[in-house]
């Protein structure tokens, strides 16, 4: 975690002016930012950039210094953007950072999983939280690797210059890529950033094995180009790609090999659009590799590594049998399903429904009319000869006709299953979105991040689309039943309107790797406990913040990555009484200090402490709630917010406080309804008491009557006579 | 005609509480019984019964209106008045119980005033035992009301308004006479 986040006490803003006066200072950092000569024309050139364009300002993270001026191009990943970094104390050491916004999605929690793998061909991760990032004036999440390599194995120009023999391109570039690729399987880490210009030379001596770049700062597949995609995930919006698989990898594999390998640029002018249109027409190993002439070897391996059904595509084990020598058999080309007679659609003729299917997708209004007119049914039944494939069209329109759809709705979803139907390679085209069946959840995250309308993604979801596209494809039927089960879930949390946030929900269930979006945190960068707490923290500090912390997007957010601790105050998160929310904000926050190890957190605690008034009411004794009240003012001098929710919480406290007041209520009902009775009795002074009187000197008179008489038998006893 | 429809919800009465209707059968029966024991007895001892309902006579008036006296009171002087009959029906039965003697004594003014006065003494004690008693227990009603009170207030200042409000609202007097 970055330094800033580790004093709670100085907003970001006042770091940032911290470390500008640090960097306005002269720094020892520059020099060791470049080359170990003192004379090196790289430390000069960095601090005259730094000079030149003012932009002091640097970041820290775990004792390295990130310097934003000066930019490692050559490790950008997508939209995140990589700067050099140098470790502030000891050896002084280069290393290259990796900067990615809370929109990239990068994949933090995967971090300490990456750490782990210990692959010699993998960059180094050194150290990856949470920085503030001065030029932007906001949180972002930081990757540094250890930037000790040499250069691309791709030039500018798209071509290699390796000039690699071929028992070097095995022992330099495939072996080492086949172990990495083990490694990760093994661990069920997919890279997803798998293409030539994230491939570097280890040293700048080109004898080496490769060196795989990046692959967290960025959402699996999102910053893949086009071309290193199979068809259904290139045809997918780059969030929507899903969170990629070893098939993927394998494919991207495949396809660096052949630009690697490759003499000329077959691809050359070619757009996005057409190179998939060229996959889906002649197959992915025709379409990059084309005339080029390879040899024989890794044709058969480009073949199997490249192959368009992932089913069939070469696994690990068929890669070490090749790289063994083993001659290999080349797995079977598609079979494309072929009309006898063409399909004209927008004024172009189709013979292959794959193809026809992209461009439905594209052209509802288009479709509508051909499936309403009833011409799309008359070629699926006549120009296939197909029974099954004629009731798979037939169910498609049935799935969008049946269910209470507004008329729009309804053809959007007729759509999505028709064109599933014609090409189940092919992931869910739906109002405007596309992606794939296990992409919804990033695509969900990047929209949702965006500010974007994020129902479609729950209609899709309630008319069970993702269900359809997971079942057509060629993969596992646990992995199918995995991703059912997962829409489910969702679909549960949809089905709840009570609740406010069931898409957020839905999302952070779907997309583990997207940071809480909430409107609060729009500066910061908040994925776990930890940043959420600092965040807190600083917005307390600078004032303005009230006491009910929780909003609707964090309790998602915990929702799916605190479940048991948010379980434990969604009863008071959700009441409508404002001091019972107040406390069920402070009792969360209070876990997540327990379990992220903060000490002390004054200014949330300083929010609490002036909004509790009403919370304390919890204890009815007076006394006793004046004293809470100077031990929880206590507690929030001393930022203890587990301290403050233990005494508000304290439920034998709370019960035995309780049990008196019943008590002291019970009591005080009896001594009304005595003193009411007092009252009525005593209005008449003249009466009260009389019968009481009355009985009082009737029972003295019997007793001088007795006397009397027994006076008297005695005298007539003794004989002696009164009267 | 309204003499029968009477009958018939006298009927109904009894129908609807035998338990009241046999009672008062009773109660008839045992207060004719009473009447002849007495009257029997007092004509076996006619010289104290004549002496005795002359002597009583302050307790009979007495009992007579106590519709507008309370029972204690009665029994008050009752008890006194006994008192000061009781000597002179020793008298009367150490002179042999007969009839001559009976007619000395209540025609004898001194005796017969003191008899009186006996029953008089009754009265002032029942004014005055009275007047004290009620007067304490006055007080005494005060004492405990400020008492009350106070220990409202202390409840109170423990426990805030709440603890009075709660208890107003609740309040049933049934549960507690129970």
């Amino acid at each position: 975690m970055s330094e800033i986040n580790k004093n709670p006490e100085q907003t970001p803003q006042e770091k940032a002016d911290k470390t500008q006066e640090n960097a306005a200072a002269p720094d020892p950092a520059f020099d060791i930012t470049s080359d170990p000569d003192p004379a090196s024309k790289d430390s000069e050139k960095l601090k005259d950039d730094v000079r030149s364009h003012g932009q002091q300002a640097v970041a820290h993270l775990d004792g390295i210094t990130i310097y934003p001026s000066k930019r490692l191009p050559q490790f950008d990943n997508g939209e995140s953007l990589a700067y050099a970094a140098v470790e502030a104390r000891g050896s002084g050491r280069k290393y290259a950072a990796i900067i990615a916004d809370k929109g990239h999605l990068p994949r933090w929690a995967s971090a300490d999983n990456y750490d782990s793998l210990a692959d010699a061909s993998l960059l180094r991760l050194i150290s990856h939280g949470v920085v503030f990032w001065p030029s932007d004036g906001k949180q972002k999440y930081a990757f540094i690797y250890d930037a000790s390599v040499g250069d691309c194995i791709i030039s500018e120009n798209g071509m290699s210059n390796h000039g690699w023999r071929q028992t070097e391109i095995n022992d330099f570039l495939i072996t080492p890529m086949a172990r990495i690729l083990k490694t990760m399987s093994d661990r069920g880490f997919p890279h997803g950033s798998i293409r030539p210009d994230n491939i570097f030379y280890s040293g700048r001596n080109k004898n080496h094995p490769i060196m795989l770049g990046d692959c967290l700062s960025v959402f699996p597949q999102s910053s893949q180009p086009a071309l290193f995609l199979s068809v259904e995930k290139a045809s997918a919006e780059p969030f929507g790609r899903g969170g990629g698989s070893l098939a993927d990898d394998i494919y991207a594999f495949g396809v660096s090999l052949a630009l690697i390998l490759r003499k000329h640029d077959e691809l050359e002018g070619l757009s996005d659009k057409e190179i998939l249109q060229q996959k889906i027409e002649y197959g992915s190993y025709v379409a990059i590799v084309g005339n080029e002439r390879l040899q024989t070897r890794y044709v058969e391996l480009l073949r199997g590594l490249m192959h368009d059904d992932p089913s069939q595509r070469w696994t690990l084990d068929d890669i070490d049998s090749w790289l063994d020598g083993s001659r290999m058999t080349p797995p079977a080309l598609i079979r494309r399903k072929k009309a006898n007679r063409p399909f004209v659609f927008r004024g172009k003729k189709y013979l292959f429904p794959d193809a026809l299917a992209l461009e439905l997708a594209e052209n509802v209004a288009d479709t509508l009319k051909a499936v309403e007119g009833g011409e799309l049914e008359q070629w699926i039944d006549k120009a296939f000869n197909d029974k099954d494939f004629s009731e798979s069209y037939a169910a498609a329109i049935e799935r969008g006709s049946s269910g209470a759809l507004s008329s729009k709705d309804s053809a959007d979803v007729t759509v999505a299953n028709i064109v599933l139907a014609l090409n189940p390679m092919l992931p869910v085209f739906f109002k405007g979105r596309v992606f794939t069946y296990d992409g919804v959840g990033g695509i969900l995250a990047r929209t949702c991040f965006e500010g974007g309308d994020t129902s479609v993604f729950g209609l899709a979801l309630q008319q069970n689309i993702l269900d359809l596209a997971a079942s057509m494809k060629t993969i596992s039927q646990n992995e199918v039943l995995a991703m059912i089960k997962s829409f489910d879930v969702c679909r549960t949390i949809l089905r709840q309107r009570k609740s406010l946030n069931s898409i957020e929900k839905c999302m952070y269930h779907l997309c583990r790797t997207a940071p809480c979006f909430s409107d609060q945190f729009k500066n910061y960068f908040v994925c776990d406990a930890g940043s959420c707490l600092e965040s807190f923290e600083d917005l307390s500090a600078k004032g303005g913040q009230i006491a009910l912390f929780m909003d609707q997007h964090c309790i998602a957010f915990f929702s799916v990555h605190e479940k048991r601790l948010i379980e434990r105050v969604a009863y008071d998160l959700g009441q409508p009484d404002k001091d019972k929310q107040i406390a069920g904000n402070l009792r969360f926050l209070a876990m997540l200090q327990k379990k992220a190890g903060i000490l002390s957190l004054p200014a949330i605690a300083k929010v609490f402490k002036d909004s509790l008034a009403g919370v304390y009411t919890v204890y009815n004794n007076i006394k006793l709630r004046e004293q809470i009240v100077d031990s929880v003012q206590k507690e929030a001098e001393r930022g203890n917010l587990v301290g403050m929710s233990f005494l508000i919480d304290n439920h034998a406290a709370r019960q035995r406080d309780n049990k008196a007041f019943q008590l002291a209520k019970r009591e005080y009902k009896i001594l009304q309804y005595e003193y009411d009775q007092y009252n009525r009795k005593l209005v008449n002074k003249s009466t009260y008491g009389v019968a009481n009187g009355q009985e009082t000197a009737s029972l003295i008179s019997w007793v001088i009557a007795t006397i009397i008489t027994v006076m008297s038998v005695f005298a007539f006893v003794s004989g002696y006579r009164i009267f | 005609m309204a003499k029968k429809k009477k009958t018939e919800q006298e009927d109904k009465q009894d129908k609807a509480n035998p338990a009241a209707a046999g009672g008062k059968k009773k109660m008839a029966f045992k207060a004719r019984l009473w009447l002849a024991c007495i009257i029997v007895a007092g004509v076996v001892f006619l010289p104290t019964s004549i002496l005795l309902v002359i002597g009583m006579l302050p307790s009979i008036v007495a009992f007579v209106v106590s519709a507008r006296v309370s029972g204690a009171k009665v029994s008050t002087i009752t008890a006194m008045n006994l008192a000061g009959c009781i000597p002179f029906v020793f008298k009367l039965w150490s002179a042999g119980n007969d009839f001559e003697m009976s007619m000395d004594i209540v025609t004898n003014m001194r005796y017969l005033s003191i008899m009186y006065m006996a029953a008089a003494f009754g009265y002032m004690i029942d004014w005055v035992v009275t007047g004290i008693v009620s007067s304490f227990l006055y007080q005494r009603g005060i004492k405990r009301m400020e008492e009350i009170k106070k220990r409202q207030k202390e409840l109170k200042k423990h426990w805030g308004e709440a603890v009075e409000e709660q208890a107003a609202q609740n309040i049933d007097y049934s549960m507690l006479e129970k």
